[in-house]
């Protein structure tokens, strides 16, 4: 199959983008501080009670990871966003789709060329991050891998949402159409979990919006409910800032699983149709 | 879509009325045409005719808006057919962080060809080319003519059995041009169509059969490159003492009469009137002691020994005569000027 040649060499181009370089050397100085930070907060929680240590220590994972999920979210915008319109515009397109291969393999290929090297870069990342916590602060939240299998998830949501609009938009403007949905997820979500704090269900509602346009962030507070610690009874003070006392339905999953294949289907039907 | 006919067999490319609108702008507005299996095809026509249009409805980069194509005998678009094509693009712009090699070897990889396979034609590509010696040079060092050289290799790589080349010479210097001759050379004797768009009229006029001239995404003229340079002839006479019966007589035999002088070419009108014949006549006498140049563009050799005799017997001094067939550069200027 000649998508799978594609996905190879989308692996590779993707691994040698520049937006790559920048956030493999980010991520390296952000692990670097979070270590170093981890380490001396630890150090000063060994004298608090075990419930106390243990709600710290979530919360220090809750932000390493909440940055990490960012990221992988900012990358997956990025590499992918130019894919298809760059490729147009460049030309470089004029001599792969004449080849013996259907204009959707060329999407799917590129698809899962990017998305592996997003879940390999959400895993190792997410995995330095808990594994820090654990070492430091003997704390391993009660659902590790489904949390960032959730989060390679919602990696994967945005690479297919700026996919899509690579297929007709122009690098630019895709770029800033994609980083604008992001944006409003983030905001979204804020309002939602302020409008869940103070009971307001407008509020609520603008989230629960935000979260069908686009539902990355939503894929973040089912992630980040997994890494919360197992206490009989918490606190919006005891979780912090970065996830939320209410989980999203599991069937929010489910959406976002058909988001992401109708856009990857919208993609692949868009591109058979565009004259190059 | 048009059944195909029973001849189409030996047929390399065919289509029936291809048509590419891009809103109101016609692209292509009518194009039949029909290439024969192992025949090179000139497919010439000046900017904005709808030469890359057609060339990329066949590669399917852009859908037909109307009319139908077969490549070997398929619809456009067949995966069959395509396995069998080779194209290098007008704007040859490749992934340029991969060398030489490892850039023919992902195409190969698109055609289907084996491992093994690709092994044994990437370096026989490379050397058609020119390019063994820069096999593991990153393409982003390349020079235009030499990113023109590996487009072509990707395009020859899985031996195809018709080669689609959109301007191939245009980034190369005059060694290059004629190696890119050779190859088409050897292409065409080893059976393999080219379908061959390019502005460079002389190269087309030196390794094309048959060629078809495109304006305003309609074809104006087609045929073998032979008949269609022999369908005009230039006759030139070189005559002293011209008189005004003799222009007048001359400019009845061709569809042209030129009178060269030392400072301009003077178009003399079959339906000049006397006066202006023995104006030009004066001229002609004036400034010329061996004879003057007349041109005359003539559409049946047959009239030439009539045409030497019409000079002698208007009392004529004949010093020279002689003929050549028009350039395809001629003919283009011809048809496309006649057309506007």
């Amino acid at each position: 199959m000649k998508a799978q040649v594609i996905a190879r060499f989308t692996f590779r181009e993707a691994a040698r983008k520049k937006v790559l370089f920048g956030a493999i050397a980010l991520t390296v100085a952000f692990v670097s501080l979070f270590g170093v930070g981890a380490y001396f907060a630890f150090r000063d929680l060994a004298r608090q009670a075990p419930t106390m240590q243990e709600i710290a220590a979530s919360q220090i994972l809750l932000a390493g990871l909440y940055v990490t999920n960012f990221i992988s979210g900012l990358l997956a915008i990025f590499t992918s966003v130019g894919t298809i319109s760059g490729e147009v515009a460049e030309g470089t397109l004029d001599a792969i789709v004449p080849k013996p291969l259907r204009r959707w393999e060329i999407v799917a290929g590129k698809w899962v060329g990017y998305a592996a090297m997003l879940v390999v870069y959400v895993f190792v990342t997410s995995w330095l991050v808990i594994g820090l916590v654990y070492l430091f602060g003997d704390y391993l939240p009660p659902r590790p891998w489904e949390s960032v299998m959730v989060m390679a998830f919602q990696a994967l949501v945005l690479l297919s949402l700026s996919l899509l609009g690579s297929t007709f938009l122009s690098t630019v403007t895709n770029g800033i159409a994609v980083l604008m949905f992001y944006a409003i997820a983030l905001v979204g979500g804020m309002v939602e979990q302020i409008g869940s704090l103070l009971n307001n269900g407008t509020m609520e509602n603008i989230g629960i919006i935000s979260s069908l346009i686009i539902p990355s962030d939503t894929l973040w507070k089912m992630a980040s409910h997994w890494l919360q610690p197992k206490l009989p009874s918490l606190t919006a003070e005891m979780i912090g800032p970065f996830t939320s006392l209410n989980p999203p339905s599991v069937w929010m999953l489910v959406y976002a699983a058909f988001y992401m294949l109708f856009a990857v289907g919208a993609s692949m039907l868009i591109f058979r149709r565009r004259d190059l | 879509m048009l059944r195909p006919l029973k001849d189409e067999d030996a047929l390399a490319i065919a289509t029936y009325g291809l048509r590419k609108v891009y809103g109101k702008k016609i692209a292509v507005e009518d194009l039949t045409i029909s290439v024969g299996v192992g025949e090179v095809f000139g497919f010439l026509g000046p900017n904005g005719a709808g030469k890359t249009t057609a060339i990329k409805m066949f590669m399917g980069l852009v859908s037909p808006t109307g009319g139908s194509a077969l490549l070997l005998g398929q619809p456009l678009g067949d995966l069959k057919v395509k396995e069998h094509i080779g194209f290098l693009p007008e704007q040859f712009r490749f992934h340029d962080w991969l060398n030489a090699e490892e850039f023919l070897h992902f195409h190969g990889q698109l055609y289907g060809m084996s491992l093994e396979r690709r092994r044994q034609r990437v370096p026989q590509v490379l050397e058609v080319v020119g390019l063994s010696a820069q096999a593991h040079d990153k393409l982003h060092t390349f020079s235009k003519g030499m990113l023109q050289r590996i487009g072509l290799a990707q395009a020859l790589l899985h031996e195809p059995s018709i080669v689609f080349l959109d301007e191939p010479t245009s980034g190369l210097d005059p060694l290059g041009r004629r190696h890119v001759r050779d190859i088409i050379r050897d292409l065409k004797a080893n059976n393999v169509t080219v379908f061959l768009n390019s502005h460079l009229l002389s190269e087309v006029e030196l390794v094309c059969d048959r060629v078809a001239i495109i304006n305003k995404g309609r074809i104006i003229r087609a045929g073998l490159l032979e008949d269609l340079l022999s369908e005009k002839l230039e006759l030139q006479l070189r005559v002293g003492n011209v008189t005004p019966a003799l222009l007048q007589e001359l400019a009845g035999f061709g569809s042209s009469l030129t009178i060269e002088t030392a400072y301009d070419r003077v178009p003399v009108d079959g339906a000049a009137t006397a006066g202006r014949l023995e104006e030009l006549s004066q001229l002609c006498n004036s400034i010329a002691t061996d004879g003057t140049l007349l041109t005359l563009r003539l559409e049946n050799p047959d009239r030439v020994p009539l045409i030497a005799e019409a000079a002698v017997t208007n009392q004529g001094k004949l010093y020279g005569l002689s003929y050549r067939h028009v350039s395809l550069e001629e003919l283009f200027v011809e048809a496309v000027e006649g057309e506007e």
